[in-house]
């Protein structure tokens, strides 16, 4: 019983901060990018909350469960591109959105850019967000609803049903102040379970060499980097294959909004620090939550290693405390998936609609236009999520191969480097897009590698060539470049 | 032996830290040429 009270206790805070922030929600600018008003604690958190789905607690642990420490690869891609983004990107981009009054990414590069290629542009990035936002917000749900189903005892669709309504709601009332007030209880939440339950696990189990020969009795690879795997194995598949979630970083929308909304730019270098240290206790926290149940449940103890956290919890933490626990893993799928929904909000209304169809619309129809499409959106992820339960990480990991080749490339070119052309950077964002989905549905090539990597790389050449065969750009936008330079 | 194979998975998360404080320090008020 106290485990429900504890997540409908957390279901409770979200919804209050939805309503909070309601008042504080007066313009489009604040409905989408909290008016550029955060702090670093607030941005810093909320970036990682956003980025890290439901993959952090189940996944990632069970990963760990399974296959020993060779995961630790995928680790230290994520870190690094979160390390890339904070250093060479946020700062950058922060004061060129503000420079060019950009919302969005879509936003930011067509205004970037201008002239004549600025509207395709446009409608590439629209075609990038819609279609590989529509697979991970599904995915999202469907994690949701498994997770919450599993635990609670509840069918499928009521746990999608009762996630799904919590997050719309507070992601309708208080737009981006709710999505990163939320991601930072959600966060902080995430990253104290973490920590904490492999520390109590590791006393049961009497300390780091108990608990090292408890883990090898899985497996003589349990603790090798390389999970005893060699040549291409090892390289390619497990090295390479892993640290490439890196180039993915650069191309997420709903992680790279949240640096044009702090309110300094100074502020962010306490930011990547403070999201740097979260990153890395979430994720070797995460991976120790695996290892530590390997060596209590023995690798025969699990149906299904994604469930360690919940079994460990359980296990050690009395009911409340494990219904806090459960209600992190929650936490990491919410925290991921409202930042999406309100990018695509974003897209549909400022992208889409004030763009090309009504410029002239005032805040106070865009406002609730966007509170409308935020719940449609909802709605239609429901439905789409309605009859299937499976295939949730295989989306994620197209639809972050898809925003990192359509977006990751151009926005790296357009900060970087000042001789990127209008035309240089639309050809890139094609190329990229065209590449990850006829890489992904011919099975020959998807066997060979993650399409991440030819599609990035190939984007990232399109936009070279192009660029030097466009000619140079306008004074006025090498003059804008300068000053965002400043 | 056990605790050595450790080594690999334990020194990245350092670094990473170490990194992200060096990055700090080094993009601090005194160090800012754009004053």
């Amino acid at each position: 019983m106290s485990l429900y009270m504890s997540f409908g206790l957390y279901l409770l805070v979200l919804v209050s901060i939805g309503v909070v922030a309601y008042g504080r929600s007066h313009s489009l600018e604040d409905f989408v990018l909290a008016g550029r008003r955060l702090g670093a604690w607030v941005v810093a958190i909320s970036a990682k909350a956003s980025d890290m789905s439901g993959w952090l607690l189940l996944g990632l642990p069970g990963q760990a469960f399974a296959g020993g420490v060779s995961i630790v690869w995928a680790a230290i891609g994520c870190t690094v591109g979160t390390f890339f983004n904070w250093t060479v990107l946020a700062g950058r981009l922060r004061r060129y959105s503000e420079l060019l009054r950009a919302i969005t990414i879509p936003d930011f590069l067509e205004s970037r850019f201008g002239g004549q290629a600025g509207v395709p542009i446009r409608i590439i990035s629209l075609a990038v967000v819609v279609v590989f936002f529509t697979l991970y917000i599904a995915a999202q749900f469907k994690a949701a609803g498994k997770t919450v189903s599993v635990t609670f005892d509840m069918s499928y669709h009521q746990a999608v049903i009762v996630s799904a309504s919590v997050i719309i709601l507070y992601t309708m009332l208080g737009g981006f102040f709710a999505v990163a007030w939320t991601d930072l209880i959600q966060g902080l939440l995430m990253v104290v379970v973490v920590v904490i339950l492999p520390i109590i696990g590791l006393i049961s189990l009497g300390g780091f060499a108990k608990t090292a020969d408890a883990v090898l009795k899985a497996g003589p690879d349990m603790l090798s980097v390389s999970g005893g795997k060699m040549g291409w194995e090892l390289w390619v598949s497990l090295i390479i294959g892993n640290l490439a979630w890196a180039l993915g970083y650069p191309g997420q929308p709903h992680i790279l909004v949240r640096y044009m909304a702090i309110k300094k730019p100074e502020e962010l270098r306490k930011a990547s620090l403070i999201s740097v240290v979260w990153v890395v206790l979430a994720l070797w926290g995460a991976m120790c939550v695996g290892l530590i149940g390997v060596g209590i449940l023995g690798p025969a103890g699990l149906s299904d290693p994604e469930t360690v956290l919940v079994v460990l919890a359980q296990e050690f933490f009395p009911g409340w405390l494990a219904g806090i626990a459960i209600s992190a893993m929650a936490a990491a799928i919410m925290s991921t998936v409202d930042s999406q929904i309100l990018v695509l909000t974003s897209a549909a209304v400022e992208d889409f609609y004030r763009r090309l169809i009504n410029r002239a619309a005032p805040d106070s129809l865009a406002l609730i236009l966007s509170r409308t499409i935020t719940l449609a959106i909802g709605v239609l992820a429901i439905i789409v999520t309605w009859n299937s339960e499976s295939g949730v990480f295989r989306f994620v990991q197209y639809a972050w191969g898809g925003l990192a080749a359509g977006f990751g490339p151009v926005l790296i070119m357009s900060l970087r480097w000042r001789r990127t052309t209008g035309w240089g950077a639309a050809a890139g964002m094609a190329v990229g897009l065209l590449t990850v989905i006829i890489w992904h549905n011919v099975p020959a090539l998807a066997g060979l590698v993650w399409e991440l990597v030819p599609a990035f790389l190939l984007s990232l050449l399109a936009i070279v060539v192009v660029s030097w065969l466009t000619g140079p750009p306008g004074d006025d936008v090498i003059e804008q470049f300068e000053r965002s330079l400043q | 032996m056990t605790l050595a194979s450790l080594f690999w998975f334990i020194v990245p998360p350092l670094f990473f830290v170490a990194a992200a404080v060096a990055y700090y320090v080094m993009t601090g008020p005194k160090n800012d040429t754009r004053g």
